[in-house]
């Protein structure tokens, strides 16, 4: 019995010795690179999923009203792919028009077609139009300057489908025209 | 007064404490063999093995690991009806025997695997000398067990074999922690060191509660003389 314990103890100082050995020589050699990072792909190759991000809480303000869609690709092909988000650009409310929204998609760097036409059909195709509670809202965000009066912005009905609307910032009053007040 | 009803009740409460224990670390021990049977296919395509592929290309290692599974089947197995009192009283040949293969593997196969193992681990260096401390202290705690029974100190045979059922339980209780922890949303490597840290030290506190409960003097059981 003396000698299987002493067999088995010698055993346990083999382990240890070769164990060390063997760790510092695979580390040394760079053998353990990668050990416990490269985990299995476990994703479906060519298989995409869609990731809908939620809208930000600032998005009355800056007008994105809707959750944006992306397309993630899982694939390792695909992956470099990935579609870049730019930070948000705020739109300041005598920017807004249709046309300026159309600018700002134009100049998100969006490389992967498939985010771009998700984005494009959410965002641009149908633009949302700030209701009238949206645009007085706004007006707490533009800076007013003391006795100064702006010139008299017109945007042109093509433009904007509610048609003409005037800003007086020194009387924070909105002139609607006809069409809208009834 | 102890009467008879009292003895009863005592007697009854003790044998549900008992089947509330033993059934839950008999379901999970077979659960564990039930898992490991399968590596026995030899293929690399389970995911333990695929995340260890670098280590899976070395032999030694290899073969290590096989061994190392196939030890602790043996000795989760031959553990569960070690502590069996009606087969202790009745079978006595069942314990004797299935005691030798559970020490036999423990000290030739499932420590010293292990120990080598233990080098390459997951984690930190914490983690790996954590995995150190276990194969060392298993193969102690086994070897004190054996020295005990041949000195025909049975008690201190029990309280050294609870020690190294304890640190061959960790494989199991390691699974339910991170069964648990992955359930209520941990990361994976948090999951897996705090999972980890808490069988190991949970199960040794857990065998000193249960060995300071039996013995008149637990510092006793400490001591390495026989």
């Amino acid at each position: 019995m003396k000698r299987f314990i002493i067999t088995s103890a010698a055993l346990m100082c083999a382990a240890l010795l070769y164990g060390a050995v063997d760790f510092m020589i695979s580390k040394n050699h760079g053998d353990l690179t990668g050990l416990y990072h490269d985990t299995p792909n476990v994703e479906v190759p060519g298989v995409t999923t869609t990731k809908t991000e939620p809208a930000p809480a600032e998005a009355k303000f800056n007008f994105v009203s809707e959750p944006r869609t992306i397309t993630v690709a899982t694939n390792e092909k695909a992956q470099k792919q990935k579609t870049k988000k730019t930070p948000e650009r705020e739109i300041k409310l005598e920017e807004f028009s249709r046309a300026a929204l159309d600018d700002v998609v134009a100049e998100e760097e969006i490389e992967n077609d498939s985010a771009k036409a998700l984005v494009t059909e959410h965002n641009v195709a149908k633009p949302p139009l700030p209701s009238l509670v949206h645009v007085i809202d706004s007006f707490a965000t533009v800076p007013i300057k003391a006795n100064a009066v702006k010139p008299k912005r017109k945007i042109s009905s093509d433009k904007f489908s509610r048609g003409p609307l005037r800003v007086e910032t020194h009387s924070q009053t909105l002139v609607l025209n006809d069409s809208i007040k009834k | 007064m102890y009467n008879s009803r009292q003895h009863t009740l005592q007697r009854s409460l003790n044998f549900t404490g008992q089947l509330l224990f033993w059934l839950p670390v008999i379901f999970f021990s077979l659960l564990l063999v039930k898992n490991t049977l399968p590596y026995f296919s030899f293929s690399e395509s389970f995911s333990f093995i695929e995340e260890r592929a670098v280590l899976f290309a070395k032999p030694v290692y290899k073969w290590c690991f096989y061994a190392h599974i196939f030890a602790g089947m043996f000795c989760i197995t031959a553990a569960l009806v070690q502590f069996s009192g009606y087969i202790l009283k009745k079978r006595k040949a069942i314990h004797v025997w299935s005691g030798r293969i559970y020490v036999a593997v423990v000290m030739l196969i499932g420590a010293p695997t292990g120990l080598y193992m233990s080098f390459f681990a997951k984690g930190s260096y914490w983690e790996r000398a954590l995995f150190m401390f276990m194969a060392v202290y298993w193969f102690f705690a086994t070897v004190k067990g054996l020295q005990m029974i041949l000195e025909k100190n049975v008690l201190a045979h029990k309280f050294w074999m609870i020690r190294s059922y304890c640190m061959a339980m960790t494989a199991v209780t390691f699974r339910l922690y991170h069964l648990f922890f992955f359930y209520i949303g941990w990361g994976h490597l948090e999951n897996y060191e705090i999972s980890l840290w808490i069988s190991v030290v949970g199960n040794i506190l857990a065998a000193e509660y249960l060995i300071w409960k039996r013995s008149k003097s637990y510092l006793q059981t400490l001591s390495f003389k026989s």
